[in-house]
């Protein structure tokens, strides 16, 4: 048998597997972790039956997110990506050194899809959803809008047109979610200042939750705070941070959850005079 | 709120990483596979296919040592060609003439007799064998699947 090395060659088949095995076993870990998050809002005394209901709301969110995903837009993914694969300019070879790669590039990826999502009304209709929780806890890491899987598709295709196997970009998408996912906390504080300097952390993305004027549409990143760094869209967690939408939905009922920014988003266009107007609502960004 | 030339140095610099990024990432070689002889010999190339399923029509093997004719299985520009009747388990072949490498081996097995092999949409539906892959799903590039070897063996491999 030879030696494995990164650089060994990694099947597709491998990496699928385990996308799904960390993928898998990070939802137990979270689901622990939510209990010692409930155990502390117990002993600061903010446990209450709306912020169970809105953990419960989390979840619900995410069983309709991920049957929307299973019997329809991931077939338009996976269709995508293997389409555009036909079109690959370099030809690029799977081991750990170029999924290491395909990671931060998927991760700039990230960030610009994100960015995205808050500034044009048609995307943000869909990922108000995550943010329209009054609370920060793990969970809130699995509440998600209908249209969630749909806008990835455009900002990942280009590294599949460049070469990256589409299982490889897949595995880095999971990757960077599930980094981001164990973000979702108060109760982690600063990091050490080389690792709030480079790497998104559970207070950078404390600021991205905030509607705090100063913190709106901040800290859009993924793994790595540099791109909002390099980007002039940082912010410094230097306040208390109030979680939630500007405009707060006041509810844990799961429907009104999932489906406001598309409520807010009809409403806005049939509200506004004029083509030109309705479109600016569309594209233009909210608020 | 960044300023327009902010968001255009943005957008520009992140096209200039994405694209070297890419680049950088073709650029970096995956290690070949082991073969049990490293030089080549005077006596040829012995391949040994295992793992067949069962005796049933012909086992198919082309030696390519030519990338573009091994990435096209062009079977009319591989440097030899042999057609045997499939037997279950190991199967051996030798190539006298071969004493140059590196060769890469792409064999399949032809149960119906149609000398072509028969897919289903992506999948074959027969045995399928290419050296230097590391499992059955790997399409390894000729960098990777030509051994420098005397001597080679690789497994045939069943997805359906």
């Amino acid at each position: 048998m030879q030696m494995q090395t990164v650089l060994s060659p990694i099947s597709p088949a491998y990496l699928e597997w385990l996308e799904t095995f960390i993928d898998d076993w990070f939802f137990v870990f979270a689901s622990a972790f939510l209990a010692f998050e409930l155990v502390r809002y117990t002993i600061h005394k903010k446990l209450s039956w709306t912020l169970i209901a809105d953990t419960v709301t989390n979840y619900l969110t995410l069983a309709a997110f991920v049957a929307i995903t299973v019997f329809a837009l991931g077939a338009f993914y996976v269709a995508a990506f293997y389409y555009a694969f036909q079109f690959a300019i370099f030809n690029i070879e799977i081991n750990w050194i170029t999924v290491a790669i395909c990671v931060v590039l998927a991760d700039l990826a990230y960030y610009w899809e994100h960015r995205f999502m808050h500034r044009v009304n048609v995307a943000w209709a869909t990922h108000t959803v995550h943010h329209s929780s009054p609370y920060f806890n793990i969970s809130v890491a699995y509440r998600f809008g209908p249209m969630d899987s749909f806008w990835p598709v455009f900002f990942h295709l280009p590294l599949v047109i460049l070469g990256f196997n589409p299982i490889v970009v897949l595995f880095a998408e999971v990757v960077i979610q599930l980094y981001q996912t164990a973000l979702h906390t108060e109760a982690i504080g600063r990091l050490p200042r080389p690792v709030e300097a480079i790497m998104n952390t559970p207070s950078h993305h404390r600021v991205h939750h905030g509607s705090n004027w100063k913190y709106l549409d901040r800290n859009y990143a993924g793994m790595f705070i540099v791109w909002d760094r390099m980007f002039a869209t940082f912010a410094e967690e230097d306040e208390e941070v109030i979680y939630g939408l500007v405009k707060p939905i006041d509810s844990i009922n799961p429907i009104v959850a999932f489906l406001h920014g598309f409520y807010r988003l009809g409403r806005g266009v049939w509200q506004m005079n004029g083509l030109g107007n309705k479109l600016g609502v569309v594209f233009g960004p909210p608020g | 709120m960044p300023t327009n030339r902010q968001r255009l140095i943005a957008a520009v610099a992140s096209v200039a990483i994405t694209v070297g990024g890419a680049w950088i990432a073709s650029q970096v070689p995956s290690s070949p596979a082991d073969a049990a002889g490293t030089e080549p010999s005077e006596a040829g190339l012995s391949v040994k296919i295992k793992g067949l399923r069962n005796d049933t029509g012909k086992v198919i093997v082309m030696v390519f040592d030519d990338g573009d004719a091994y990435e096209i299985e062009d079977y009319e520009n591989a440097v030899a060609y042999q057609e045997v009747e499939a037997r279950s388990g190991l199967n051996a072949f030798t190539f006298p003439k071969l004493k140059a490498g590196p060769y890469a081996i792409v064999a399949f097995h032809d149960e119906n007799g149609d000398r072509d092999l028969n897919m289903d949409g992506e999948t074959p539906t027969e045995g399928y064998a290419t050296s230097g892959a590391i499992d059955a799903y790997d399409t390894p590039n000729f960098k990777r699947a030509a051994v420098p070897a005397s001597e080679v063996t690789i497994d045939m491999h069943y997805p359906r």
